[in-house]
């Protein structure tokens, strides 16, 4: 069995220098290793987008699949999974969520819950995205459907997930043109 | 929430299933310290009785470890942490012999080998709902495509992983023999449904299944073989047959204008984002098995478990069965009734003391999951020219099953009754017969027959209409069922009947009435498109007949509110929208809904005896008379059922406690007298008001309920056979009448030990019954009479050189009863529209060799609709209001789903001027119709 060595930072901490067999899928470090199922396994054949993860780049974030990239394929990324993005407000100890988060939770926007966390790492990376580069208000629904186009979703019909974001980012002047 | 006295960690013993103690408890409770939910699961999801958010909606949000798919031995705080993993090989040729295994070419072999020999020198067997043969035999040929043949089993993740990348699509590892016949047996149920109407105001038939009864084949050659006598003074069969006989011949007469179609549907793929997977250690120190599993009704497996363990030898001593259940992602019935759970339990008990994790991926998951049957179905309709009315209709189905049973005898009845859509249907034979196949197994997947069958009626009326040249709607209009009328099993529909509201508001919706224009507008602006618009109106029929809910709600002396509800939460939203009735009460939403509960039920020591859809009226005349007996104890998660049977029971738990509870502790702060009269009393900006006295909220009350030792908790349990139980009990001295047959109440801190004495039912008084009245056993010929119904109007566009379907626009009209939760119920129909869209024109796996059952499948070959297949921007929909306050929630998780199948037909009639009789209608089909 061969093996190979595993080093990134995920969700601000540390991991690894580690040592993991080679055909090691990244859902199943995070899963195996880890202990961290957030991300989700839905065909393992990269085409649900389920188990989509974030990379902070330097200059903007983008998602990778984890259920068809090998985890020596994440070394010294800067990583970010659907745990990664609340926090707790330490005087009020309430949960803050990602602006991504609160719109899909208020819009109703998922229902069984598998694909969401797909969902939010895709919608964070647009959302965040468009701090850099606003979008025309005449193209977010195209880009909307360009970004989150890719991900299944078997219960909701995906109206929810999009007219969250777009509420969202309407929402936000400095998001669009 | 401490006041409820319970702790994560607490198991609870709940039942005692062949002797072996039940524990139940959600996997929160067990997880270790560094593990528990990061947030509270449900604080401030709702307010003035609307959810904010989904009670389950910051868990799922965050990617918190709530699925029973997420959990590895290592976070159950009493589990040893050596995880084991299963790996299943099946068989994937059907038509030769199963030899052996062949896995020499592992560098590392798995630790445990299992072959039906071994499950067989063990007395392992399938619990008897799944048939036999777990593992396929040597020498046997494979029952279907992808019977399992082995169970391998690793003790380090990192050997299956390595094994796995090469056992996946490996066909060298199952040797196969000679070439025999494929496995062959009788049908798995033939259904015929034979009714002649005499009077339709008076709801009089001559001959019908709930006034007759159902008469049963023979089976010759597999095929059933129906009475040959045909005798008005016969047997039922006979008599059956001679009715038949005379609808047949009658439909020959000139009078009628006769629509003569066959359709097919396809075999479905549920799809449900979560694959299935079970994670279970059989502890023999303790002769415990604790598992969790990923299935809609933990209850029912559990059961299924205990007599599987205590039939083996391994299993016989089993004491106990710890099951830990969390939230279903995604089932649509595919986690109904699986076999896959068992495949785990049985490897538990070959892994030495282990806890043993079996997990699908995807192409495991097509290749042994359940599926949707496909339909073949040949209709004959009879409309008269003269007055539009349709008189007669006569239905054949085949459906294919697959390779076990599970519910295709159920499936096949239900499309079956299904097949009169939303129409008045005097006179019908309806014949449906569930068959074996080698095809992968189906079972009841949303639509449970439905799906394929009432579609068909609808387009059929629309086909009569063209060639009739009648208007569409005025056609339907003619022949809608109206209140009162009866189904083409001769039994009563249920409750208002609103379809002519639906069918109008449609006929007024611009995209119909615009529809001539737009097309005319689109083709000029889209020359190399064709435009259609097209409609349906279908009602679902929900329920399953003899359904035994439960539920418990408890208040804390702070006023918190437990609710315990049984159902299981799939992603519906049932444990949102249960969530809310407690508004309706106690003027809040409950601050904390427990799902699939099963162990607070005990306190109603109810028992049952016999099967109780055969069981005779005598019988249950005889039983009613003992307070602890009810024909069935339990609900299962599934038939889009929360809505309306979960709500029964956990109403009347609410009741229980507001009027021996709230109100008792609002006349004494109120000062008014015992048994003053508080009907005028209402909820109103989460305060108890009344005319003339200060607001009470919700605290003060419950701190006065539980000094002053009123009832502070309920537990109900309440039947339902196609009608409501009535019983009466006597609370506190007060005797009334409830929609239950079981109750148990629990006192508040401050009651007297002569009350606190009587809590000795699981912490429950109970209260038994003075008397009840359950509904008639007839009701259970009438096998459906509750319907919800829903329309589509669809507005496409057909792409003249691809065949390829863009979806416009689409509107929706649902009628669900008074709404619960609208942003839940919203939520549906567009999923539903979703998938309403993939069965008509996307998803399709072929039968046989080509099939799932060969383990190639994925969704690389498998389409469901994506957002760019559907009008995300152009969803629109609503819901029917309602002023009848006795008018009950509808079950509606499946029928948003039904008309968009025949919609998206209508419309491409419309847009094309073809008619397809098969699903699902590929952009290769239509194009090969418009080259043709």
């Amino acid at each position: 069995m061969n093996t190979i060595t595993v080093e990134f930072i995920l969700n601000g901490k540390q991991v690894g220098p580690l040592q993991v067999p080679q055909n090691t899928m990244m859902i199943q470090f995070l899963h195996e290793y880890l202990n961290l199922t957030g991300t989700k396994f839905g065909c393992g054949a990269g085409i649900c987008h389920a188990c989509v993860i974030i990379e902070q780049t330097k200059i903007e974030p983008i998602t990778h699949r984890t259920c068809i990239n090998g985890v020596g394929a994440f070394n010294g990324m800067n990583l970010v999974t659907v745990e990664g993005h609340a926090s707790i407000d330490v005087k009020t100890e309430e949960v803050v969520l990602h602006p991504v988060q609160q719109a899909f939770i208020e819009n109703f926007s998922f229902q069984c819950g598998w694909c969401t966390s797909g969902f939010v790492n895709e919608a964070v990376c647009f959302y965040e995205s468009l701090k850099q580069k606003p979008v025309a208000k005449s193209e977010l629904r195209a880009a909307l459907e360009a970004n989150l186009g890719e991900h299944v979703c078997r219960c909701t019909g995906y109206v929810k997930y999009y007219e969250a974001m777009e509420n969202l980012i309407l929402s936000q002047p400095e998001l669009v043109q | 929430m401490k006041e409820f006295k319970q702790t994560r960690r607490e198991f609870i013993k709940t039942v005692v299933i062949a002797g072996v103690s039940v524990y139940f408890a959600p996997l929160a409770s067990a997880m270790t310290r560094e593990q528990e939910y990061l947030y509270k699961p449900n604080k401030g999801w709702a307010s003035n009785g609307e959810a904010k958010y989904r009670v389950d909606a910051m868990q799922k949000v965050t990617g918190q470890k709530v699925f029973a798919r997420d959990f590895r031995a290592q976070d159950f705080a009493d589990w040893p942490n050596n995880q084991w993993h299963g790996y299943i090989v099946c068989a994937t040729k059907a038509d030769q012999t199963f030899e052996n295994i062949d896995l020499s070419f592992l560098e590392k072999q798995p630790t445990k080998v299992i072959l039906a020999e071994d499950l067989a020198d063990h007395d392992i067997e399938l619990p008897r709902f799944h048939g036999k043969e777990m593992l396929l035999e040597k020498g046997n040929v494979a029952h279907f495509l992808g019977h399992p043949v082995a169970i391998l089993l690793f003790d380090r993740f990192d050997d299956f992983n390595t094994a796995k990348s090469r056992l996946d699509f490996n066909q060298d590892i199952v040797k196969y023999g000679v070439k025999v016949p494929v496995y062959e047996r009788n049908p798995y149920a033939a259904w015929r449904v034979v009714r002649v109407a005499e009077n339709r105001t008076e709801g009089i038939d001559v001959f019908s299944p709930f006034q007759d009864g159902l008469f049963f084949p023979a089976y010759q050659l597999r095929q059933p073989k129906w009475p040959t006598e045909r005798n008005i003074q016969g047997d039922l069969g006979q008599r059956g047959m001679f009715y038949a006989d005379r609808i047949h011949q009658s439909m020959s007469d000139d009078k009628f204008h006769v629509v003569d179609k066959q359709f097919q549907t396809q075999i479905i793929e549920p799809m449900m984002l979560e694959p299935e997977a079970a994670n279970i250690w059989f502890d023999t120190k303790t002769a415990t098995m604790h598992g969790t599993v990923t299935c809609q009704d933990p209850t029912d497996f559990t059961e299924m478990a205990v007599h599987m363990l205590k039939a083996s030898k391994p299993g016989k001593d089993i004491e106990n069965v710890k099951l830990y259940s969390g939230f279903v992602g995604g089932a649509f019935g595919a986690k109904d009734h699986s076999i896959f759970p068992f495949y785990t339990l049985a490897a538990s008990l070959f892994s030495d003391g282990n806890p043993i994790r079996i997990a699908n991926d995807r192409y495991q998951q097509f290749q042994s999951g359940l599926k949707r049957h496909p339909f073949k179905i040949q209709n004959r309709l009879a409309i008269n020219k003269k007055t539009l009315k349709i008189e007669a209709l006569t239905s054949k189905s085949d459906v294919d099953g697959g390779g076990r049973e599970n519910f295709s005898a159920s499936v096949a009845s239900a499309g079956m009754s299904a097949m009169q859509g939303v129409f008045y249907i005097p006179q019908s034979d309806l014949q449906a017969t569930a068959y074996y196949s080698r095809n992968v197994t189906s079972g009841s997947m949303r639509g449970y027959g439905s799906a394929q069958c009432m579609p068909v009626i609808d387009l059929m009326i629309g086909q009569a209409a063209a060639e009739l040249d009648v208007d569409p709607f005025e056609l339907r209009r003619r022949n809608l069922m109206q209140t009162a009328d009866l189904n083409t099993q001769g039994a009563e529909i249920d409750g208002e009947i609103r379809y002519r509201e639906i069918l109008d508001k449609a006929e007024q919706h611009p995209i119909w009435q615009q529809r001539v224009a737009n097309k005319k507008t689109f083709e000029a602006n889209n020359p190399n498109k064709h435009f259609g618009v097209g409609y349906s109106l279908l009602a679902k029929n929900y329920g399953t007949g003899n359904v035994g809910p439960n539920a418990a709600v408890n208040l804390s002396p702070n006023g918190d509110i437990l609710l315990e509800i049984e159902y299981m939460e799939m992603g519906s939203g049932a444990q949102t929208s249960q969530g809310l009735l407690t508004h309706e009460f106690f003027g809040s939403a409950a601050d904390e809904v427990h799902i699939a509960v099963t162990e607070t039920w005990k306190a109603l020591q109810l028992y049952e005896t016999d099967n109780p859809y055969i069981i005779s009226q005598e019988k249950q005349d005889k039983m009613s008379k003992d307070p602890l007996w009810t024909p069935v104890k339990l609900m299962a998660s599934s038939a889009s059922d929360s809505a309306t049977f979960q709500t029964e029971a956990t109403k009347g738990a609410c009741n229980v406690v507001y009027q021996y509870g709230i109100l008792p502790a609002a006349r004494i702060l109120w000062s008014l007298a015992k048994n003053s009269d508080l009907s005028a009393a209402k909820w109103d900006k989460n305060k108890l008001v009344l005319e003339g006295k200060p607001a009470l909220d919700l605290k003060l009350l419950a701190k006065t309920a539980h000094e002053l030792g009123f009832v502070t908790g309920s537990v109900s349990h309440t039947l339902n056979r196609w009608a409501w139980t009535e019983a009466e009990f006597t609370v506190e001295g007060d005797t009334q009448v409830h929609s239950l047959d079981a109750m148990a109440v629990r006192y508040g801190d401050g009651a007297s030990q002569t009350k606190k004495q009587k809590m000795d039912s699981a912490g429950y008084h109970l209260i038994k019954r003075n008397w009840v009245k359950y509904p008639s056993t007839q009701f259970n010929n009438a096998m459906v009479t509750y319907y919800a119904p829903c329309d589509c109007l669809i507005e496409l566009a057909v792409d003249k050189y691809t065949g390829k379907v863009d979806i416009l626009r689409s509107h929706s009209v649902l009628d669900a009863g008074p709404v619960i939760s609208q942003p839940i119920v919203d939520g549906q129909i567009q999923g539903g529209l979703a998938m309403g869209v993939g069965h008509v024109l996307h998803e399709y796996l072929p039968p046989f060799e080509e099939g799932a059952g060969n383990g190639t499948w994925n969704l690389n070959r498998y389409h469901v609709p994506m957002a760019s297949d559907l009008n995300v921007w152009n969803m629109t929909s609503e819901t029917l209001p309602t002023s009848d306050k006795a008018a009950r929630p509808k079950g509606i998780a499946e029928v948003v789903m039904l008309p968009v199948i025949s919609a998206v037909q209508d419309a491409l009639f419309n847009a094309i001027g073809e008619r397809f009789e098969q699903t699902p209608i590929t952009a290769e089909q239509i194009k090969a119709r418009l080259n043709a």
